[in-house]
């Protein structure tokens, strides 16, 4: 341990580094730097951080992302009563589900007493002689398999998409806030937000990287990967689980992927709640790749169906920039005084007001 | 270089406790309000934790404001607004590398900070050695115990006294002091103990 350890002038370098220290101070801090590794290292780390930017050009956008889905979640103190309410729910289907089971045994039992003496001898034998038990030996017990090659595979034996397994990150840090989960299920609630305008530019490059035969079009993009529709254990899966898994790949900086997902999804459960929101993401990140056209179509699909969607903001934010992107000016302008008539208090108000502005003039 | 200064909530710090009481029930424009004036410095934090490059900023920024919402229930005003929503910033963030950090260990397909850099760098040798310098920050974050690398943010990213710390926290100054300490001695043994990081840092021996 050096010299300074124990009498670190820490307030000093805070003051240092915003220039708030007389000169005295000044060679205060740099002779105890001299003697002290440990704030030498400080000072080192300190300017590491220093050396990311402080603010982005499109801060203000983000940040209008940020509040406009915080604003949108339900009230904390309905969601207690909503858990209540399922447990409730819960304890009641479980009642109800043993009472039949029950009552529906009894009666099968009753009515059928011969069939029950008839297979309660040969299924003892077996067990007491350990033989094999086979679906053809009880095949009331057991529908054959391999009468229905093609019959799908339950979603939890489908295989996995990433190469290795991936497991569940550690919970250890003790962070005051309980963690949120991005992927909502339903409109109304949370919505994974698709990347901002400068990480999705550099997403979009390193995915060809890794993808050199990522399709660009949308029609392409419906393609499925062939090495999951030769798979003959490949289960489709429900709207949800798709949608998850879109949410991940996209998540993972796999735009083409993602975008493909989501077409995928909008295709497969056209009338789900995911499908909707799939829309508004395939648009935010087709514009990213660099086809406003297939965007705007995504947009306007999402504005149809979804009337008054809890994504219309969103929508239209995106249908306004896609139409900037193809130079389209009067379904701009059009799109953004929309998007202020409908939502005046809008977090896009600033945005919307300033484009328009360029627009008028 | 521009460093959080506490004093920057001072003067408002009434007009934000009102505010965060009123969003903590979920109040819809104060909660907009809020974001408005806390979320810079939240952004601030999250980025200088993650690296400007990292892919998930605004998610992470997300959740941290989620987190604040609710946090702001049992939020007794112990510190200003501001300090508290950057506390729960540092460590939503830090937690987010933490997972980040394991989840790269065990996947092919993980995001790469570095690789996702927009930043146009100046030259071949300057991008390595800047995605150099950005992993092991990241390195050095992961490899502290959780309480002491909060600290060291507040006070090395942030630019937070230890007074100012203390208060965002919520533990005595001494406490803090001594968190602080400690880290910046593992971090100093880290450094003796590899040239090759403490060229990285420009710290040669």
């Amino acid at each position: 341990m050096t010299i300074g350890d124990r009498q670190c002038p820490d307030d000093l370098l805070v003051r240092g580094r915003r220039q708030q220290v007389s000169e005295l101070e000044r060679r205060v801090l740099d002779a105890h730097l001299g003697q002290c590794a440990s704030c030498r290292a400080a000072s080192a780390l300190a300017a590491l951080f220093d050396a990311v930017p402080e603010t982005l050009p499109e801060d203000g956008e983000l940040l209008g992302r940020v509040s406009s889905r915080a604003t949108r979640k339900q009230p904390i103190a309905r969601s207690w009563t909503r858990t209540v309410a399922v447990a409730a729910a819960v304890v009641l289907f479980t009642g109800g589900v043993a009472v039949a089971w029950v009552a529906v045994g009894r009666r099968v039992l009753e009515a059928r007493p011969a069939e029950k003496v008839a297979m309660a001898p040969p299924a003892r034998a077996r067990l007491s002689h350990r033989a094999p038990v086979s679906s053809r030996e009880i095949p009331a017990l057991a529908p054959p398999v391999e009468a229905s090659p093609a019959a799908p595979a339950s979603p939890e034996i489908a295989p996995p998409v990433v190469a290795r397994k991936r497991p569940e990150p550690p919970q250890s840090v003790a962070v005051p806030a309980p963690s949120i989960e991005l992927q909502p299920t339903a409109p109304g609630e949370s919505w994974p937000e698709p990347l901002a305008a400068d990480r999705m530019s550099a997403a979009a490059t390193r995915a060809e990287t890794i993808e050199p035969a990522a399709p660009r079009s949308p029609s392409q993009f419906l393609a499925l990967p062939e090495r999951r529709r030769e798979d003959s254990r490949y289960a489709p899966p429900d709207a949800r689980s798709l949608f998850a898994e879109a949410n991940a790949v996209r998540r993972a900086g796999e735009l083409g992927r993602a975008v493909g997902l989501y077409q995928r999804l909008r295709r497969d459960f056209p009338g789900s709640a995911q499908a909707l929101l799939a829309s508004v993401s395939a648009g935010e990140l087709l514009l990213r790749l660099g086809d406003p056209a297939g965007a705007v179509a995504a947009y306007d699909s999402y504005l149809e169906h979804a009337s008054g969607g809890a994504l219309t903001e969103e929508a239209l934010l995106g249908r306004a920039r896609c139409l900037a992107r193809l130079g389209r000016n009067a379904e701009e302008q059009q799109t953004w005084e929309d998007l202020l008539h409908r939502f005046p208090r809008s977090a896009y108000q600033p945005a919307a007001v300033k484009r328009l502005g360029e627009l008028r003039h | 270089m521009k460093l959080v200064n506490s004093t920057s909530g001072q003067g408002t710090q009434d007009a934000l406790l009102e505010l965060a009481r009123l969003a903590g029930t979920r109040d819809r424009h104060a909660t907009q309000r809020l974001v408005q004036e806390v979320g810079p410095a939240m952004l601030r934090a999250v980025r200088k934790v993650l690296g400007h490059a990292f892919i998930d900023v605004e998610d992470v920024l997300q959740e941290a404001v989620e987190g604040l919402l609710l946090a702001l229930a049992s939020f007794r005003g112990e510190c200003t607004v501001l300090h508290f929503a950057c506390r729960v910033a540092v460590l939503t963030a830090l937690a987010s590398r933490r997972r980040a950090s394991f989840r790269a260990q065990w996947t092919l397909d993980a995001p790469d900070a570095a690789a996702a850099s927009t930043s146009p760098e100046p030259s071949p040798v300057e991008g390595l050695s800047a995605t150099r310098r950005r992993e092991t920050l990241g390195m050095l974050l992961d490899e502290l115990p959780p309480a002491q690398a909060e600290v060291l943010v507040f006070h090395c990213a942030l630019g937070f006294t230890v007074e100012e710390v203390a208060s965002a926290v919520g533990r005595p100054a001494e406490t803090v002091r001594s968190r602080l300490r400690l880290a910046k001695q593992a971090l100093r043994e880290k450094i003796e103990a590899s040239s090759e990081l403490a060229e990285i840092l420009e710290l040669k021996r």
